[in-house]
């Protein structure tokens, strides 16, 4: 009752305040039957045209806000309590940090949940509840030179030999490239230290730290001491050495693609050669569609979601944008004729989804900050330096 | 010399006008706005339920009329405008940190604890397992939202919010779907989007006992079975989960949390006392931390002083000569570009394999510039260097020109040499122009977060250091790791580290202020 005395109050003072200003209106009440999303400006583009179709269609009003990309995720988190967030948000998957802030609220898909790839479908739950509806599935692969390296590489042993052979005949710079410099990127190594077994969390256990991944350590440091992936290589130089055929292979994913094709390197896309005698399994990334806690249409929001979001032609729609493989299974099999495509989505099938446990938050700090310290031979003992940073990590996620 | 030939009389009316019509409108506009201004904030801060912030800016605004319209205390007058501002923009910010420094406020702890309390709510509702899918109709009679189900074996019902379903007998569509039932108004879907709200709170059990379950439709078509794995008791401010009983309680710092520990998410914002202070001192990390303010002031003094030095030494050698303009605008030019993308050429050219300064400029030497890491604090300091250095290169320009030839020609003429005239008496005068430059010169490399971040985001690594700190981390590059893991944020405990930074470059500016007011006692 007082709360809403003093509203009343607060309204009574507005609208003296906007006399006194004259010109100056008090904003109105949010009472607009509009679909408010936002997004990053690429996604904009590419979801605007489909969408608005289907608002027509519906008989709804769509808006497109555009936000940073970098900013968009932890302003979605603030404005949402303050009830300034939008009805809709359009980015990474992040179920666990977005329901763990109170700020999305659960969707049921019903039988049409069967239409999803499993794995993405999972990325976007949490203890069995629905959040995400995901609509885009990418990994990192390997760009191969067909001129410097006309034959797949089986393991990485041979990628790498292919690769010095090169570039002591003069014709390349580098014998792999993968962007890790200046501070590491486990995300592009996961590929490389799966192949050795290794996984980072069994349920709520850290696993990061056993047998499998003291062995990935082991060879992380040969290479870093051979030169098979140099610590100074930052995303930048890695892309550039491959677009100007100055190295054979690049590990990268379908967000490089445009540019590669642009350069007129002739490339294939393969799967990450195994290092470590198993398949070499690189993360999975899911981009999905989250429903506001506080959305101010929530049936205009859950239609988007579990009508829009769930149509064939939507999903190919949105791939014509990203060329990302889409979570829609029958999308994904309309879209396969496209052969990198096709390449992209065979490794996927191999792909591990990133542990969405809040744990994984205290994960990737250490992680990569030891992988550069073995790569850069600043670890006396690579394998005592993997150990001690899977004490750190245990402590960081005991500390919360 | 001339006011005083004229009559004082005049002088005095001059001085003082009787207000004209034209300073009294001008006068009425600009307080005008400023209480429109005002009464438009207070209205904010009550729509939002901040009244202790409505109160506040009441307080000032009769403040701000008392002082404008009563006659005389012109010293108020003139010093208000600054105070307010003063206020606003250092005050309000530095209380406000204090405040947010006693919460848990950050990830997990994002809203009210209402807000939580409705999304576990809402997260607890789970669609009962392989239950039925039913086609449905939203009906209205009397204001009141109804469910018209029709069941996958063909049976149809009708149910509002809190009446259970019962049997009826509908009108439907050829492929045997409930549309219409008479004494109620089957709405379109635009009719439904303007109740959507509603739509979204109705509920409909499947009958009498509520532990079956009921009916939600979130898009007015389909609607399946849910049931709450939660439940809100809201006398003992509890959840209990009714399939095991288990009991969540609040557990004061933001959390329900059952007796294994176990929290739910989300948690809410709520204060925590003195927890982030105990957690930003904590008695673990205390070696390090003063292994990185050392190395911070260390960094803050060489990078003022090198950077002074440098400006100093080439504002006297270009002093007088020709072109000085030149060179001054010249040398304007690192200053002009933005710290955080010449911090990221930078860091570029200093790469130990594909760097400039190694390829080309030692040609293809490999040394670690940003690896090693004793050359990597010698490599920040001198990148702040090329930041700073026009700026006092500037400033010292400036003053050697407003320091009189005639006391450097006096003391030669007293057969001082060029260094004794120089130490004693240049140099003394510029730094009674400079010193106040210098302390706040110090205080802004103390928290430089952008060259340091930029350049090695506090690298090279030291896997050993249990805080993440790495050779180059000053401490608000630390806080900001600490602080901000990734995705995890938390505001609580790095506002506590940024109380205690302001603390420590408060009590020293406050000791430096005081050195330099020995220094202008020269004059």
């Amino acid at each position: 009752m007082f709360a809403s005395l003093r509203k009343k109050v607060g309204v009574a003072v507005a609208v003296a305040g906007a006399l006194a200003l004259s010109a100056c209106a008090a904003p109105a009440p949010e009472v607009s039957g509009k679909l408010t999303v936002w997004t990053e400006d690429y996604y904009v583009a590419i979801f605007e045209p489909l969408a608005q179709e289907w608002a027509a269609e519906v008989g709804i009003e769509i808006e497109f806000v555009t936000k940073d990309f970098f900013e968009m995720t932890n302003q979605f988190i603030a404005a949402v309590p303050a009830g300034e967030g939008p009805d809709l948000f359009i980015g990474g998957m992040a179920t666990t940090l977005l329901v763990g802030n109170g700020v999305v609220a659960p969707v049921e898909l019903g039988d049409k949940a069967n239409l999803f790839s499993a794995n993405a479908l999972a990325a976007g739950q949490l203890d069995g509840v629905q959040y995400g509806i995901p609509f885009s599935i990418e990994n990192v692969a390997v760009y191969r030179n067909t001129d410097l390296a006309p034959e797949p590489a089986a393991t990485f042993d041979d990628a790498i030999a292919t690769g010095n052979e090169l570039v002591a005949a003069g014709s390349a710079d580098s014998p792999f490239a993968v962007g890790v410099g200046p501070d590491g990127n486990s995300y592009l190594l996961m590929g490389l230290q799966s192949s050795f077994g290794s996984t980072l969390f069994d349920g709520e256990e850290l696993t990061i730290d056993d047998q499998a991944g003291q062995d990935f350590a082991a060879a992380l440091a040969d290479w870093g001491a051979s030169g098979a992936i140099n610590p100074d290589m930052t995303l930048d130089i890695a892309l550039t050495q491959f677009k100007e055929g100055r190295t054979p292979y690049l590990i990268t994913g379908p967000w490089d693609l445009n540019g590669i094709k642009e350069s007129g390197v002739p490339y294939a896309i393969d799967p990450i050669p195994s290092a470590g005698g198993e398949v070499a399994a690189p993360f999975a990334g899911n981009y999905a569609v989250y429903q506001s806690s506080e959305a101010t249409n929530p049936l205009a929001a859950s239609l988007f979601l579990t009508d829009f979001m769930t149509r064939t032609a939507t999903a190919v729609g949105i791939f014509e944008g990203n060329k990302t493989l889409p979570a829609l299974i029958p999308a994904q099999e309309e879209v396969s004729t496209d052969p990198d495509v096709k390449a992209f989505a065979e490794i996927g099938a191999t792909a591990v989804s990133i542990p969405g446990l809040a744990a994984m938050d205290q994960v990737w700090g250490p992680w990569g900050e030891t992988e550069m310290a073995i790569l850069r031979g600043q670890a006396a003992d690579p394998v005592q330096a993997w150990i001690d940073m899977g004490v750190r990590i245990r402590e960081a996620i005991a500390a919360g | 010399m001339r006011l005083s030939t004229t009559k004082p009389a005049s002088v005095g009316s001059a001085l003082r006008p009787k207000a004209s019509i034209f300073g009294l409108t001008v006068k009425i506009i600009l307080i005008g706005l400023v209480d429109a201004f005002g009464l438009f904030m207070v209205s904010q801060f009550f729509l939002v339920d901040q009244i202790g912030l409505a109160a506040v800016a009441i307080l000032g605004l009769v403040v701000i009329n008392v002082i404008y319209w009563r006659r005389g205390g012109l010293a108020a007058k003139y010093l208000t405008p600054g105070l307010v501002f003063l206020l606003v923009f250092q005050v309000f910010v530095i209380i406000y940190t204090v405040i947010i420094s006693f919460t848990n406020s950050g990830t997990g702890h994002n809203v009210s604890k209402d807000s939580a309390i409705e999304s576990i709510i809402n997260n607890s509702i789970v669609r009962v397992e392989d239950s039925p899918t039913y086609d449905v109709r939203v009906l209205e009679q009397g204001g009141n939202l109804f469910l018209l189900a029709t069941s996958p074996d063909g049976d149809f019902f009708l149910g509002g919010q809190d009446e259970p379903l019962k049997p009826v007998v509908p009108s439907k569509t050829a492929s045997g779907i409930a549309t219409e039932v008479t004494g109620y108004n089957t709405l379109k879907l635009a009719q439904i989007f303007a109740v959507q709200e509603e739509l979204a709170e109705l509920t409909v059990p499947l009958d009498d006992n509520p532990a079956d379950g009921y009916l939600r439709s979130a898009d007015g078509s389909t609607a399946f079975v849910f049931s709450a794995n939660l439940v809100y008791d809201a006398s003992n401010d509890t959840f209990v989960d009714p399939s095991t009983g288990n009991t969540f309680v609040d557990n004061g710092a933001g959390n329900f949390v059952d007796s294994n520990g176990e929290e739910l998410q989300p948690g809410w914002n709520t204060a925590i006392g003195f927890a982030n202070y105990a957690k930003a001192l904590g008695a673990s990390a205390q070696v390090e931390l003063l292994g990185v303010f050392v190395w911070t002031l260390t960094y803050a003094v060489s990078s003022v002083a090198l950077t002074f030095g440098l400006g100093l030494f080439l504002a006297i050698t270009i002093n007088g000569l020709r072109g000085t303009r030149l060179y001054r605008s010249l040398l304007i030019l690192p200053y002009a570009f933005p710290v955080f993308l010449s911090g990221l050429i930078w860091s570029g050219l200093l790469n130990e394999t594909f760097g400039f300064v190694n390829q080309v400029l030692l040609g293809g030497a490999s040394v670690p510039w940003l690896q090693d890491p004793i050359l990597a604090k010698i490599s920040v300091i001198l990148v702040s260097v090329w930041f700073g250095f026009p700026y006092f290169f500037l400033v010292c320009l400036g003053a050697l020109q407003s320091v009189p030839p005639e006391l450097a020609e006096a003391a030669r003429v007293d057969g001082a040499k060029p260094s004794q005239v120089f130490s004693k008496i240049t140099l003394p005068l510029v730094l009674v122009a400079t010193s106040p430059l210098l302390v706040a010169g110090f205080a802004f490399s103390f928290n430089d977060f952008n060259t340091i971040f930029v350049l090695t985001g506090g690298g090279p690594i030291n896997i050993d250091s249990s805080i993440s700190a790495g050779a180059t981390d000053i401490l608000i590059t630390l806080v900001y790791k600490q602080a901000f893991v990734n995705t995890t944020v938390d505001y609580g405990l790095a506002s506590a580290f940024a109380v205690i930074i302001f603390l420590v470059i408060t009590i020293m500016s406050i000791f430096l202020f005081r050195r330099t007011r020995s220094l202008e006692e020269v004059y």
